[in-house]
């Protein structure tokens, strides 16, 4: 609040005043007790009084000059309660101090309150959005700088603040990548709208959100992150990808698998949920996990919760990525177009009417237009089509009306999909090598030994979802979401003229969701979070494959299966602000899978504390997990790509979780950013491979039944414990980036006999990982690495022989007395980028060149070991890639 | 917290028990070894084997001692034949150290009858050094993640059908497995030929199916190469053996398949090796076309 400097009237009046204050302050932290406060003052200035009060008993009052100025007191009060002290000394005044919560008070005039028709108090409240499209900023900052009070926008940009004396406030409006707002709110009816402008400077302020100015706006656990500097980190393929982007942080792994997905913390891929505007995705991968189905410019906001969720979040173990796709500009039709090594790409956003805007985004690889998809071949004896169909793509779109001030509708729509559609003669030597590349045709030629490979996978997802803000202290949020993941294999070969591999393997999940979320801001110090959900799942997988080995011995394996279930959950929250300084955040999540084990209750708490200009989190809670993520270990028919998901039941427990964290970071300079943590978790139930080292080598495993699949794995445990130091530096035309985690991850398989924990197979001691960047005018330069500790193998100690009755001569074995007791040599790569901008035609271009591995190294990926081989280095080395340029052009238009 | 790369730890020795004890037999002859260094050619001879052990089996409740006949081989001091059903312990001590092993006798097997039959001309056929397929290998490109050396061939193909009778004892033959094997004395690689016309199989007995005489049956085949299409059929020597076992040898048979990724599970609880009761049958024929 400004204050008014009226000038200043000399009176002539001759005044006496005295004025004792005895302040007997038992302990430096203002705990005040009986008898501790002593005024006696007569016709004393009002300002010089309520000066000496606040200082000596150490409570913020807010007031403005105009309220106290030229006014006098008198006020004989001896006592210990502060509210009761202030009353006294504004007696006569027209003046009331307004408790805003503990040790916090506020002036409010009486008179001009009760003069006009305003309520006695109200909530400040609105809706922030970009100045230029007015998309909405889930997660901006509002604070009010005088009251040292703030709050967070919700995912519709919507903030309360309530409970608030009538009077306009000073406020401080800030969110990643904009430029702060100083602005006077005031209460009203009608929710304000609030514009925040792009930050001028497109290198973004610090990602982890933690401003020291507004403390208890940070939400434990989460990491927001700006989608434009995340897409700005180095990654393979060069090309814009949010999920590739997450790896630069402490502890989150990109992992090497089909399986594809990222892990935090040494845990498992399958357990991290992937939300799109609320609805889960299950398989986010392309291409044997090189990119993701994260386009980074479709998403306005991405929230990474490690460990530590809200109660609302749920269902997994270590994270959850929580990604809002663009509403749209309001304001006119803007896009970008890019093409990199793998892929081509479009984005468009703009109005449809004045309350109606859309966007639509599609990315999707072109090889296949280049070496075409099918390839007629002919040698005169034998016709054939061989097939080359390599392709990917991923599209959204979102549909936002902006119903009225107070109401919103959305609808989102993604998909995805993959194709490896190939049919080759399986004899290699058949391919020719011709002078000219294209068309492939010229390299094929028929043959009666052909292998088809046809397997395509896609994700669809449908979101509905409607926003009210019911009163000024509720808002309303309702979301209904189908989502499908579906994955077909199809594998054919005949190694003879007379027997044949045939291979059909479908994969079918539908997700049906209904949630109900609930704001409710109950006052000044407790925002509630409630909502109810209700999710029926169904797994659908078939299989139908026949092994002609002769002409007449055949064997075949045929079966499906099919799991409906149903998950509840219930939650609540509350984020509650005792002082200042503190928030707290409790909550408890409610769940049940009907079929399985019952009700199971996920208590939470996180804690911030201020510090300045150090913050401190706590956080501590269990999470239920009712989905096991397996494939058969057997057959190289089935599951080759896709993975399969069980559900919970009564004979397969939920896995569950029991993790804290402690952290903190200080903000320096206000341009370098470091943030410590230190975490520990304990995990039950999850389900491990009963051999790890089994590998697909054979044509017909178990079959696809539940009981074949859930046989070959066990129930297990795991802990992990470490700390993640992230330094971020931004400044003026430098950038840098620095993350570093230690930690241990251990599992143990309790059925098999195993008493001792083992390195879990993503256990990664040490992470290093340095990236650096610097703008030059048109020019942007940067050089990153990465070292870490290699992945955990198995390694023999010892080795012997055995003889089978039926064999003519001994077996060599390797003797392994523990799984994952060795390690892989360091992985380590260096890169190079630079950048070049320019415009043309009122067209920004980028152009964008990275160069990986740039010191040559060939990493080690893997290593078997030879039993039949004497030597102590009897393994075979299996190498990574080689240095690799990646290139990407985009336009801005 | 510290990781440490790539190293090649070593362990201390280990006892390994290589016994298979035949079903209407006499107690076999077991061999005791211990395990050797990783750096070094592992041989079976006298450097590596247990001295100085006490060993004995007990079947039912009946003991039955053994004595060293050579450096790491012992014999039962008196003969004795294995009874269908009954149950085995073996019972080790050395070192100080007491190692323990269980299993069960089943009950005897024998080839009714086999017919074989050979394919009237060669086929061309595909070769691949493997079909090995590793995720985790999809990501570097690595071309081993698919397979690769795949070359054509020409082949004979030789189909074999055995036929023998179930198990009379009341056991449940759930609990029982059969391996059947077909091993022709070629001089030619078997890794293609065993991945796709599977000249030997590993399953529970139930799941093979009955003729109408009652008997249990099994198809396998095998391919013999030949270079050029006017090739004659090679004539060989086949062995053709069908074994029952308990799960212990099951679960060794299966682990045993690729030693360079795993060693086969081992039941003998102190030591690694195999202790187990079988039922075994071999038949060695001549085919020729």
């Amino acid at each position: 609040m400004y204050v008014t400097h009226s000038s200043r009237r000399h009176s002539n009046r001759h005044y006496h005043w005295l004025i004792v204050l005895c302040v007997f302050l038992i302990t430096p932290i203002s705990v005040v007790k009986a008898q501790d406060i002593s005024i006696d003052a007569v016709n004393a200035p009002l300002a010089e009084i309520l000066t000496s009060f606040v200082s000596n008993h150490r409570i913020d009052l807010v007031y403005s000059q105009r309220q106290v100025v030229d006014r006098y007191s008198t006020c004989k009060y001896i006592g210990n309660n502060v509210g009761a002290a202030l009353a006294c000394i504004l007696a006569q005044q027209d003046l009331q101090a307004v408790q805003l919560r503990r040790r916090q008070f506020v002036l409010v005039d009486i008179v001009e309150r009760r003069s006009s028709t305003e309520p006695e108090s109200g909530s400040i409240h609105g809706f922030i959005s970009d100045g230029m499209s007015q998309e909405v900023l889930p997660g901006a900052h509002i604070f009010l700088t005088q009251l040292s009070i703030g709050a967070t926008s919700n995912e519709a940009g919507y903030f309360a603040i309530p409970s608030m004396p009538t009077g306009k406030y000073q406020a401080r409006i800030t969110f990643i990548g904009y430029a702060a707002l100083d602005t006077l709110l005031e209460i009203n009816t009608d929710p304000s709208s609030i514009l925040l402008r792009r930050h001028p400077i497109e290198f973004q302020p610090a990602i982890i959100t933690t401003d020291r100015r507004s403390p208890v706006s940070v939400e434990p656990g989460v990491q927001q992150i700006p989608v434009e500097r995340m897409s700005q980190l180095p990654g393979f393929p060069g090309e814009s990808d949010l999920l590739q982007s997450l790896s630069w942080f402490p502890s989150i792994q990109k992992i090497n698998t089909n399986q594809g997905g990222l892990v935090i913390r040494g845990g498992e891929p399958d357990q991290i949920q992937y939300l799109i505007d609320g609805a889960p995705v299950y398989h986010m991968w392309h291409v044997g996990g090189m990119l993701s189905v994260y386009q980074s410019e479709a998403f306005k906001d991405v929230r990474l919760y490690r460990g530590s969720f809200p109660a609302e979040h749920g269902g997994r173990l270590s994270g959850v990525l929580d990604a809002e796709l663009k509403d749209g500009s309001l304001n006119q039709i803007t896009g970008m177009a890019g093409i990199g090594l793998l892929s081509a790409r479009l984005f468009l956003e703009g109005p449809i009417s004045n309350k109606i805007s859309f966007m639509a985004s599609g990315r999707r690889s072109y090889i296949d237009w280049i070496i075409g998809r099918r390839h007629p071949v002919d040698n005169g004896i034998m016709q054939d089509t061989m097939r080359t169909g390599v392709s990917l793509y991923d599209v959204s779109t979102k549909l936002t009306w902006r119903l009225s001030n107070h109401q919103r509708l959305s609808l989102g729509v993604y998909g995805s999909s993959d194709i490896l559609d190939l049919r080759l003669p399986a004899d290699l030597s058949l391919i020719r090598i011709t002078s000219s590349f294209l068309p492939l045709s010229n390299w094929l030629t028929p043959s009666e030994l052909v292998f088809e490979f046809d397997t395509r996978w896609s994700n669809r997802l449908l979101s509905l979802r409607y926003q009210n803000l019911l009163s000024k202290q509720v808002f309303l949020t309702v979301t209904g979401y189908g989502t499908s993941y579906r994955a077909n294999e199809r594998i054919f070969l005949r190694p003879t003229t007379t027997s044949s591999v045939n291979s059909t393997y479908k994969l079918d999940i539908l997700d049906v969701g209904l949630k109900i979320d609930i704001d409710y801001y109950l006052s000044l110090t407790h925002h509630i979070r409630a909502g109810v959900s209700v999710l029926q799942r169904r797994f659908f997988s078939q299989l139908d494959a026949l092994v002609l080995r002769t002409q007449t011995i055949s064997e075949d394996s045929e079966g499906q299966s099919e799991i409906d279930n149903t998950e509840i959950v219930i939650y609540v929250q509350d984020t509650w602000k005792p002082l200042k300084k503190l928030q707290i955040q409790p909550g408890i999540r409610v769940s049940e899978l009907r079929g399985s084990t019952g009700v199971r209750v996920s208590p939470r708490i996180g804690i911030l504390y201020d510090l300045e200009p150090v913050t401190l989190r706590m956080a501590a809670g269990v999470n239920v997990q009712y989905l096991h993520q397996v494939r058969d270990r057997y057959s190289v028919l089935y599951d080759l790509i896709s993975y399969r998901w069980v559900p919970a039941s009564r004979s397969v427990d939920p896995s569950a979780s029991y993790h804290a964290s402690v952290g903190g970071s200080i903000l320096l300079g206000n341009y370098l950013n470091v943030a410590l943590d230190l975490y520990i978790h304990s995990i039950y139930g999850f389900l491990l491979p009963r051999n790890e080292e089994q590998t697909k080598d054979g044509l017909l495993g178990p079959g696809i039944g539940l009981a074949a699949i859930l046989g070959q794995y066990t129930r297990g445990r795991a802990i992990g414990y470490g700390s993640e130091l992230n330094l971020q530096y931004n400044r003026g035309v430098s950038k840098a980036w620095i993350s570093y985690s230690a930690g241990r991850s251990h599992n143990r398989a309790p059925e098999l006999g195993e008493d001792d924990f083992r390195p879990g197979r993503f256990d990664i001691p040490h992470r290093l990982q340095v990236s650096y960047q610097r703008t030059l005018n048109h020019w942007v330069f940067g050089v990153s690495g990465q070292w870490r500790n290699g992945y955990p193998i198995t390694v023999p100690e010892a080795r012997y022989s055995l003889q089978d009755p039926l064999s003519n001569e001994p077996e060599g074995f390797f003797y392994y007395p523990k799984i994952n007791n060795g390690r892989l040599p360091p992985y380590i790569n260096f890169g190079l980028q630079c950048g070049y901008k320019f415009r043309l035609e009122d067209v920004n271009f980028q152009v964008h060149l990275e160069v990986n591995n740039i010191h040559f190294r060939r990493n080690l990926i893997g290593r078997e070991f030879d039993p039949t081989i004497p030597q102590r280095t009897s393994s075979t080395s299996i190498y990574g890639l080689p240095p690799y340029p990646l290139l990407e052009i985009t336009a801005k238009f | 917290m510290c990781g440490c790369d790539a190293f090649q730890p070593e362990s201390p020795s280990l006892p390994v028990v290589e016994a298979f004890v035949m079903s209407g037999q006499s107690m076999p002859e077991i061999t005791l070894k211990r395990t050797g260094s990783i750096a070094e050619r592992y041989q079976s001879d006298e450097s590596t084997a247990l001295r100085d052990a006490q060993l004995q089996l007990t079947m039912s409740d009946r003991v039955i001692p053994y004595s060293v006949k050579s450096p790491g081989k012992y014999v039962p001091v008196e003969s004795v034949i294995a009874v269908p059903g009954a149950d085995l312990e073996l019972e080790l001590q050395w070192n100080n150290q007491i190692i323990l092993a269980n299993d069960q006798i089943p009950g005897p097997i024998s080839l009714d009858s086999v017919e074989i039959s050979i394919s009237d001309e060669p086929l061309e056929s595909l070769v691949l050094e493997s079909v090995f397929i590793d995720p985790t290998l999809l990501d570097s490109l690595g071309i081993q993640a698919l397979g690769t050396g795949a070359r054509k061939e020409l082949v004979y193909i030789v189909e074999a059908k055995l036929y023998w009778a179930e198990q009379s004892q009341t056991n449940n033959p759930d609990d029982w497995w059969i391996r059947t094997q077909l091993r022709p004395n070629l001089d030619q690689s078997r890794r293609l030929f065993n991945y796709f016309f599977s000249p030997e199989t590993l399953q529970l007995e139930d799941n093979f199916p009955i003729n109408g005489k009652g008997k249990r049956y099994w198809s396998g085949a095998y391919a013999v190469s030949i270079e050029t299409k006017t090739d004659p059929f090679p004539g060989h020597r086949l062995r053709i053996s069908l074994v029952r076992s308990s799960q212990t040898y099951a679960d060794f048979v299966s682990g045993s398949s690729n030693p360079r990724e795993r060693e086969p599970p081992t039941n003998i609880r102190g030591g690694r090796g195999i202790f187990a009761a079988l039922a075994v049958d071999t038949l060695l024929i001549n085919v020729y076309q």
